[in-house]
């Protein structure tokens, strides 16, 4: 039986650094502002990692880096084979913004003079590839975009790849122009973890289910009999891009299913990493219902992950 | 456990749409890389590419499903058409299908904007000048993983995970991997799976910054190698379980025996000096394969003609198979490196080579190097026996793959 524990999770989002105990206070003061999620200032990310060579790096492998280092400054992976470490991670803008940079950077060089650096900002995986460089992570690395889902399908592949046996112990990350979260999950044998898991996945789903305008109480359905569960037992969290989201809000309550506000603002693929965060925070303090985390984009992807306090 | 065979193959690779042109030109080594002539970049010191310039209108698709396959990024176009010859190639009657995957690996994507044929930088303008916003349609016209929705909305294919990896040269061999673990473990019966980019002028550029460029002709693992040459294209596998494939009836191209993956911690652009990230990977790729490097008869190499690249990937291979290592080539030489598509391609053309027996050339060779100690089959296809097959692709980042393909066999 594939026992995946959620050991921690780590954010650095709009210029702050946190776990998922301060994702509460940190989801009040978003939800406070009337404007957007700023993206990550630079100054303050290179203050933050000071001693590292930041220089010309994207935004992304540095917001990661940021995340990361939550973890490591709390020595969460003391007790992990880093070279058997393998990382995930999903961005829904990728390296859009990192192409915008050097393209213009070009431009205004000359193309055999642009900083070659700026060059390998553009990769999808110039995030997680740096993280292995710099915390010599070396079991497999690699990097996803299907849209907001991009936030809860490194979970679903961590989840996986454990069930076949592909890996002990996964970083599934989310990284975007705002921030990253970085959530760590090992695979639960007797006496193997040294961390004391917060929560258990417990089953997952990934779907392209067409038009999201016909996201309809079938999609439930078949979540509760894939999952053997009933939608009225659970604690559910919502995120998605979707105009019609506050529908699926109104499908999922009628189900009886305990909901949570929607978080308003866009932050890509975090939305449904801070979801996560929400929901182990609760734990946290003393709740013990099973979560469903769920994610639906406008292009017409759904995923979601079951959360369980217990094993 | 399930044993995963390919039954369905499509390509788009310069010089030919279609496997069986694919496989002519291969066979017959011929180059399809030359001077730049679809795309302009007055300033650039190294004008050669490999561009599919027979994906005229006439190969366009029809309209479906509300997408007018003309109006599409040419990175959609690639891997629609691609997919559809996948499918028909596969004779797969997708409504009969309980469950499925799709996986697919790109390295620019829809990211690198080009319009009239140069780079569209009133794009990355304007997307910069809307500053600290995550609110703007850039974004969503841009973003990858609209590749895969795309695909799946115009082919009606609902219900089906999707996955869209971007881990750079070796995405295809990341997204095959990911499909054939997929239906091993039984979670889907039929995987597409494959790999896209369409001519990106910001690779180009980005790799005549790095100084990887070669002036003229790709030669891996020539003494006088000078680099890659950026192509395009786009190649498609249909994964299948053993009995769907067999019940149907279906023509079994190879199976697909295992992958492995690992990753340098390195660098990253330059592989680890001590090859150990290719080492590994391979080694991982025959261990969960289940077979010996004794097993395996040609290897389809990566092989960008890099200096760097090329020595490190023989001196891995020195540290897989010792001094019996089988017969290597890069068809890089021939259509250039197409990033995200590479491995996928590479894919095709190594079933092709169990199919015909005959092992497709390294082309443009003249001088051997002592650096790397390979049997590259120099510009002559070889009629040989060839039952297994390790195909490898080496990312940026130091994210290695290596595909293993046997022959199908009964039993």
């Amino acid at each position: 039986m594939n026992k995946c524990a959620i050991i921690s999770a780590f954010y650095y989002i709009a210029d702050a650094g946190f776990d998922y105990k301060n994702i509460i206070e940190f989801c009040k003061k978003v939800n406070a502002t009337s404007t957007d999620v700023a993206f990550c200032k630079r100054e303050i990310l290179e203050e933050r990692l000071d001693k590292m060579n930041t220089r010309l790096i994207d935004r992304q492998s540095l917001s990661l880096e940021a995340a990361i280092k939550i973890a490591e400054d709390e020595n969460f992976f003391d007790s992990i084979n880093r070279s058997e470490l393998s990382i995930i991670a999903g961005s829904y803008s990728s390296s859009v913004y990192p192409i915008a940079i050097f393209n213009l950077s070009a431009k205004e060089k000359g193309s055999n003079f642009v900083n070659a650096t700026e060059f390998t900002n553009t990769v999808g995986n110039a995030a997680v590839s740096r993280a292995c460089i710099w915390h010599q992570f070396r079991g497999c690395a690699y990097a996803l975009s299907e849209g907001i889902n991009s936030g809860i399908n490194p979970i679903v592949d961590a989840y996986k790849n454990m069930q076949y046996e592909n890996a002990e112990d996964v970083l599934a990350c989310a990284t975007e122009e705002v921030g990253a979260a970085a959530v760590l999950l090992q695979k639960e044998a007797p006496g193997k973890l040294k961390n004391k898991p917060i929560a258990y996945v417990k089953n997952v789903d990934s779907k392209y289910i067409g038009s999201i305008k016909e996201f309809d109480d079938s999609y439930i359905k078949n979540i509760e009999e894939k999952f053997n569960i009933s939608l009225s037992q659970l604690d559910v969290y919502l995120s998605g891009d979707a105009k019609n989201i506050n529908d699926i809000f109104k499908i999922i309550k009628e189900k009886g299913a305990s909901t949570h506000d929607i978080i308003k603002k866009n932050m890509w693929a975090l939305n449904p990493m801070v979801d996560l965060g929400r929901c182990l925070s609760r734990y946290s303090k003393g709740s013990a219902h099973d979560s469903l985390i769920l994610s639906v984009d406008s292009q017409g992807f759904a995923a979601c992950v079951l959360i369980s306090k217990r094993g | 456990m399930k044993r995963v065979v390919v039954t369905g193959m499509g390509v788009c690779a310069p010089g030919s749409v279609g496997k069986d042109t694919f496989w002519r030109n291969l066979s017959q080594g011929k180059v399809f890389t030359g001077q730049l002539t679809q795309f302009s970049c007055k300033d650039l010191r190294v004008k050669i590419a490999g561009e599919v310039t027979s994906f005229t209108e006439d190969e366009y698709l029809p309209d479906a499903n509300g997408i007018n396959f003309k109006s599409l990024d040419r990175v959609e176009k690639f891997a629609i058409k691609t997919i559809d010859m996948a499918l028909a190639d596969s004779k797969v009657d997708l409504s009969k299908i309980k469950s499925a995957v799709i996986s697919l690996g790109t390295t620019m994507g829809k990211m690198s904007k080009e319009r009239d044929k140069s780079i569209d930088y009133k794009i990355y303008e304007d997307l910069i000048s809307i500053g600290n916003n995550s609110n703007n349609n850039i974004i969503k016209e841009m973003h990858p993983g609209d590749i895969v929705a795309k695909v799946c909305r115009y082919f009606s294919l609902e219900n089906i995970e999707p996955r869209m990896f971007l881990n750079a040269c070796a995405a295809g061999n990341y997204a095959i991997g990911w499909g054939y673990d997929r239906i091993k473990n039984e979670d889907a019966d039929f995987a597409i799976v494959g790999g896209v980019d369409s001519f990106s002028l910001t690779a180009l550029i980005g790799f005549n910054r790095l100084l990887s460029l070669t002036p003229n002709l790709c030669c891996p693992f020539d003494k006088n190698r000078k680099g890659l040459v950026v192509s395009e294209g786009c190649g498609i596998l249909i994964l299948e379980n053993l009995e769907s494939a067999l019940q149907r009836n279906a023509h079994i191209y190879g199976e697909i025996k295992g992958y492995g993956l690992s990753v340098d911690a390195y660098h990253i652009t330059a592989p680890r000096p001590d090859a150990s990230g290719a080492t590994i990977c391979m080694q991982k790729a025959l261990k969960n394969a289940k077979v010996s490097p004794y097993d395996i008869d040609y290897i389809s190499a990566h092989g960008t003609g890099t200096k760097v690249n090329d020595k490190i990937e023989a001196k891995a291979l020195c540290a897989v198979f010792g001094e019996k290592i089988p017969p290597i080539s890069s068809i890089k030489s021939m259509i250039g490196h197409s990033l995200g598509a590479a491995a996928a391609i590479e894919a095709v053309a190594s079933l092709l080579m169990l199919k015909y027996n005959l092992a497709v050339p390294t082309a443009n060779f003249e001088e051997a190097d002592e650096d790397c100690p390979v049997d590259c089959i120099p510009n002559i296809s070889r009629p040989m026996k060839i039952d297994t097959i390790i195909s490898n692709a080496f990312a940026f980042g130091g994210n290695n793959s290596s595909l293993v393909i046997s022959r199908y066999k009964e039993g």
